[in-house]
């Protein structure tokens, strides 16, 4: 069963594509996974302070690193990193708020065990935190790992990159679920000790 | 007022997500096992129909829409493999991860904790990555690559594989395409 709450696949649809819209026409399209690379930094740099160096320019900051991911497109991460005040960062943070907003008027509430166990993930494994958390953990190390070799997630890539009829997003997305969905397959099933 | 601008988008991207279901790994299990396709349907519909209302923007009003191209080269599949290990296993993505924060979700923790990891370690091995064939291109016709022509940014515009027909019409049919396979697409293709 899950929450009552949800809006049914038209309308939610509706509203994300204008979501979308509003993101490319205001200031540039939809992404996330971009700001784990810039959080990685704020981490790295406060661990070693020499992963971000700053040099003046002619009244202008020059951003570059030591780590080529980090120095790659002028050193956008760190200095991104340097100024966390910047429309990326705030947009992902606000997703979390956006969704608090959501819980409050009346959208899905998750009752505590579903908070640590989904009721999907329970159908399979029954109530498991510990499977739990590891299978999201590894699941979150993959993801961004590829997510960012790619150049994108779900939503740069596909909501974002596909809309602009991307091929590279294309490619993404065959990419995803091409193991994806077998590997689902394979895990998600009834297994026969399982109540 | 960019702020201001993040802080609406991002929240009202997090309320969608929310709303639609998104933020709930049980949700997520299902569309990849196909056993529930209501997040199939949602996310067919919005792409087709983004699709569509950018290009015709992009028509009558060129300059409007703030494009932004990725590069095809072969990373971005391989990189697509790797993040759809990682989608089955988590039942969670980047967006829905920090979204799933945001009605208390424990797990999500652990998945965002995973993400800045797995950032961490491909920082570490991007410089041996750039020297594979992984950053080969893959297409000639350049790096930036779409299939409807008329996407310009910073005043140049990206080669397209289908330059000949006006982007609009490719639009029309590849998102009208994407919007019928939405309300074809049955409720479930397989028990849970």
């Amino acid at each position: 069963m899950y929450p009552k709450g949800e809006w049914n696949w038209l309308k939610g649809g509706i509203a994300l594509a204008a979501v979308a819209v509003a993101a490319f026409l205001l200031v540039k399209p939809i992404g996330v996974s971009t700001q784990f690379a810039v959080v990685d930094t704020m981490i790295w740099e406060i661990i070693d302070p020499e992963i971000v160096q700053v040099r003046e320019e002619n009244g202008h900051k020059v951003y570059s690193s030591p780590n080529a991911y980090i120095n790659k497109s002028q050193a956008s991460y760190a200095r991104a990193a340097d100024n966390p005040i910047n429309y990326g960062l705030i947009f992902v943070l606000s997703i979390i708020g956006g969704v608090v907003l959501s819980v409050l008027t009346g959208g899905p509430k998750p009752n505590r065990e579903e908070r640590k166990v989904p009721e999907g993930f329970q159908r399979y494994f029954g109530y498991n935190p510990a499977l739990r958390y590891t299978l999201a953990f590894i699941g979150g190390v993959l993801t961004l790992y590829g997510a960012r070799l790619a150049g994108g997630c779900t939503s740069g890539h596909m909501i974002s990159g596909i809309s602009q009829t991307a091929v590279s997003s294309l490619l993404f997305a065959a990419g995803v679920f091409a193991t994806a969905i077998p590997l689902a397959i394979w895990l998600y099933r009834q297994r026969g000790g399982n109540q | 007022m960019e702020i201001l601008l993040a802080v609406i988008l991002g929240g009202a991207f997090g309320f969608v997500l929310h709303r639609i279901g998104a933020t709930n790994p049980t949700r997520l299990i299902d569309m990849l096992r196909l056993s529930d396709l209501k997040l199939e349907k949602v996310i067919l519909f919005s792409i087709g129909l983004t699709m569509i209302t950018i290009f015709t923007i992009n028509t009558f009003f060129p300059g409007a829409v703030h494009f932004s191209i990725r590069t095809a080269y072969w990373g971005v599949f391989v990189g697509g493999l790797i993040f759809g290990l990682g989608f089955a296993l988590s039942a969670l993505c980047p967006g829905t991860g920090v979204a799933a924060l945001g009605e208390g979700r424990l797990d999500a923790v652990f998945y965002i904790l995973g993400g800045l990891v797995g950032t961490f370690l491909l920082a570490l091995s991007w410089d041996w990555l750039t020297q594979t064939a992984l950053f080969h291109l893959v297409t000639d016709l350049g790096a930036k690559v779409t299939l409807a022509e008329g996407v310009v940014r910073h005043g140049r515009e990206m080669p397209a594989v289908f330059d000949s027909i006006p982007g609009i019409f490719v639009a029309l049919i590849f998102g009208g395409a994407l919007i019928a396979l939405a309300f074809i697409l049955p409720q479930k293709l397989r028990e849970k």
